[in-house]
């Protein structure tokens, strides 16, 4: 069913690409909310990645790598969304996001903080195998594809993300030691 | 004291579900509208396009011959017809000769560097806390850039061999995009704060502090001088809806909107002038590369709708852009025939695409004499960032170095 309309889309049918779409933009704008942590820049880097797709289409060579080639149509589009941010130093603290997570039990207040930061430190490529693989659920490979990176780079490059992610969760757990530590 | 360190498992745990909470539960109520609203009337690319593949795959495919042919016949006409509106038209004035390439200035964070062509850097001069982007004055004999901190700027000028010969204390802020008069006498230039942007005009040799001439209230950023030196282009707006390309006199009055169609109009890569000083091209938010005319009139697409181009800048010539344009392998970059783009109707035919590395998201730089590009490159894998002197018409091979990830941005017009 998938396949059949996308290869209508393929061939320029507007309707089944809006099926695509409206299957998919949910998932791929809160993939992009996580990477460039802005509402505005997500929701550019949706419809840009979305507007390249029904463009480019036609080329796609294997009609069931569709959803990879969606994402990596959003990576390249929220990198180019970040390089902009960067260059304007615009990436705001959204108070949104502490609201939502306050409502989540199954993160220590301090960690979702520390995870914020953390996060907020590591560059677009980190974010994008990260959310990949930890929130969208790829495999390793399927990460490597998306992103267009050899495996040992997408191996490496998760595993320096999640390190780095680990180093300011366990740093805040010093942190709270050494104050307890020294009020006693 | 003890101190806890979380198990792989735990942390993973902690991640997921940290990114589920974070993750909104909907995308914005009209985000799919306006997406199937834009691909209704977005052209889609034949299957044997292959976005950023070689120009050349344009009009070799022999299928295409044929309807080469009539497209052809078809911008025939429609140069002639623009010849003849030229003729009638506005007079240009003459472009700027030709010159030889000096010296390419190149910045990073604390440092600008003076390299040449074949990449070898000549002069190194620190500069505080900000990036060392410099910019040559049009007789490429000096140079401008900010040294200190945002806190404490300074506007330097100095000559080729990097001797000051003036420092200008200037409000605090990001100091940045410099634009010389083209008579060689005055700067204009940015300062950026956390609330606002305003641009100023300052004597090359004084020591004064300078003056705003825009509101802060407009947001003013990015100026650039016409060739004429008559008028300074330059974005302003508070709200994304409202920034737009504008133009005033060198001394802040008699402020103009020229942009009225294009998306919210991006102050980064700076507003190139065609070298006639007749018209000024800017890159908008996610709607590509615009033209208009110094007076408003003619407002155009370049590089079309909802593509991801940006950072143009024009050959000396003026017959040429460069452009940076996104495509699902990345940023490529492309060399476009700016003669052919003809009102509203993008006619624009791909010279060339550039080989090589990608592209990042910063202006070509235009040798003096049109024979070579500057190119800024990326890598995705981390590394060094390639830099690149490429062949605008592809003949050359492009010479590739690495410059300590320092970023060019513009080259010295020695006299022919």
């Amino acid at each position: 069913m998938q396949r059949e309309t996308i290869e209508r889309a393929m061939a320029g049918d507007h309707d089944a690409f809006a099926q695509l779409a409206a299957g998919a933009i949910r998932s791929m704008y809160a993939t992009a909310r996580l990477i460039v942590r802005d509402d505005a820049a997500a929701e550019d880097a949706t419809q840009e990645a979305l507007v390249n797709a029904w463009r480019f289409l036609s080329s796609l060579r294997d009609p069931d790598r569709f959803d990879a080639w969606l994402y990596r149509l959003l990576i390249n589009a929220c990198r180019g969304q970040l390089r902009r941010s960067n260059r304007h130093d615009v990436i705001d603290v959204d108070v949104a996001d502490l609201s939502r997570q306050s409502a989540d039990p199954g993160v220590e207040l301090a960690d979702r903080d520390q995870l914020e930061r953390g996060f907020r430190r590591l560059d677009a490529e980190q974010r994008a195998v990260v959310i990949l693989h930890f929130y969208r659920g790829y495999s390793v490979p399927e990460v490597a594809e998306i992103v267009g990176i050899p495996l040992g780079t997408a191996k490496s490059r998760i595993h320096r993300a999640t390190t780095a992610l680990r180093a300011a969760l366990d740093a805040d757990a010093r942190l709270g030691a050494a104050a307890e530590g020294s009020r006693a | 004291m003890s101190e806890r360190t979380t198990s792989p498992i735990d942390f993973e745990r902690s991640l997921v579900d940290w990114l589920e909470a974070t993750a909104p539960d909907r995308e914005p109520a009209d985000l799919l509208g306006r997406v199937l609203e834009t691909t209704l009337v977005t052209r889609r690319r034949p299957g044997w396009w292959k976005p950023g593949g070689p120009a050349a795959s344009l009009w070799q495919p022999r299928q295409m011959i044929g309807r080469t042919l009539a497209v052809a016949a078809v911008l025939l006409l429609l140069i002639l017809a623009l010849a003849v509106a030229l003729a009638v038209g506005s007079r240009p004035q003459e472009p700027l000769p030709l010159g030889r390439p000096g010296l390419i200035v190149a910045g990073r964070l604390g440092e600008l560097l003076l390299v040449d062509e074949s990449g070898a850097v000549q002069r190194r001069v620190p500069t505080g806390e900000f990036w060392g982007y410099g910019a040559w004055s049009r007789d490429g004999t000096r140079l401008a850039y900010a040294d200190g901190a945002a806190t404490d700027p300074f506007l330097v000028v100095t000559n080729p061999e990097l001797d000051e010969v003036a420092r200008i204390r200037v409000p605090a802020g990001t100091v940045a995009a410099f634009s010389w008069s083209p008579d060689g006498r005055q700067i204009a230039f940015g300062v950026v704060t956390e609330t606002e942007g305003q641009i100023y005009v300052v004597d090359a040799a004084a020591g004064k502090v300078p003056v705003p001439i825009t509101d802060s209230s407009i947001d003013a950023r990015a100026p650039s001088w016409s060739p004429d030196g008559s008028l300074i282009a330059f974005r302003a707006g508070v709200s994304i809806n409202t920034q737009a390309l504008f133009v005033m006199q060198r001394d802040g009055t008699g402020i103009t909107r020229l942009s009225q169609q294009a998306r919210a109009v991006v102050e980064t890569c700076g507003f190139p002038w065609t070298p006639d000083g007749r018209s000024i091209l800017f890159e908008t938010r996610f709607a590509g590369v615009w033209a208009v005319d110094r007076d408003g009139t003619n407002e155009r697409e370049i590089i079309g709708g909802t593509m991801d181009a940006g950072c143009p800048t024009v050959s000396p010539d003026g017959k040429r852009i460069a452009v940076n344009v996104g495509t699902e392998r990345g940023m490529r970059g492309w060399i476009v025939n700016l003669d052919l783009v003809i009102g509203d109707v993008n006619l624009v035919r791909l010279h060339t695409e550039v080989p090589g590395p990608l592209w990042d998201r910063l202006p070509a730089v235009w040798s003096p004499d049109g024979r070579s590009i500057g190119v800024n490159g990326r890598v995705l894998d981390g590394g060094p960032m390639p830099r690149l002197i490429v062949d605008p018409d592809g003949v050359r091979p492009a010479r590739t170095f690495f410059i300590d990830n320092a970023v060019m941005i513009g080259w010295q017009r020695l006299p022919p």
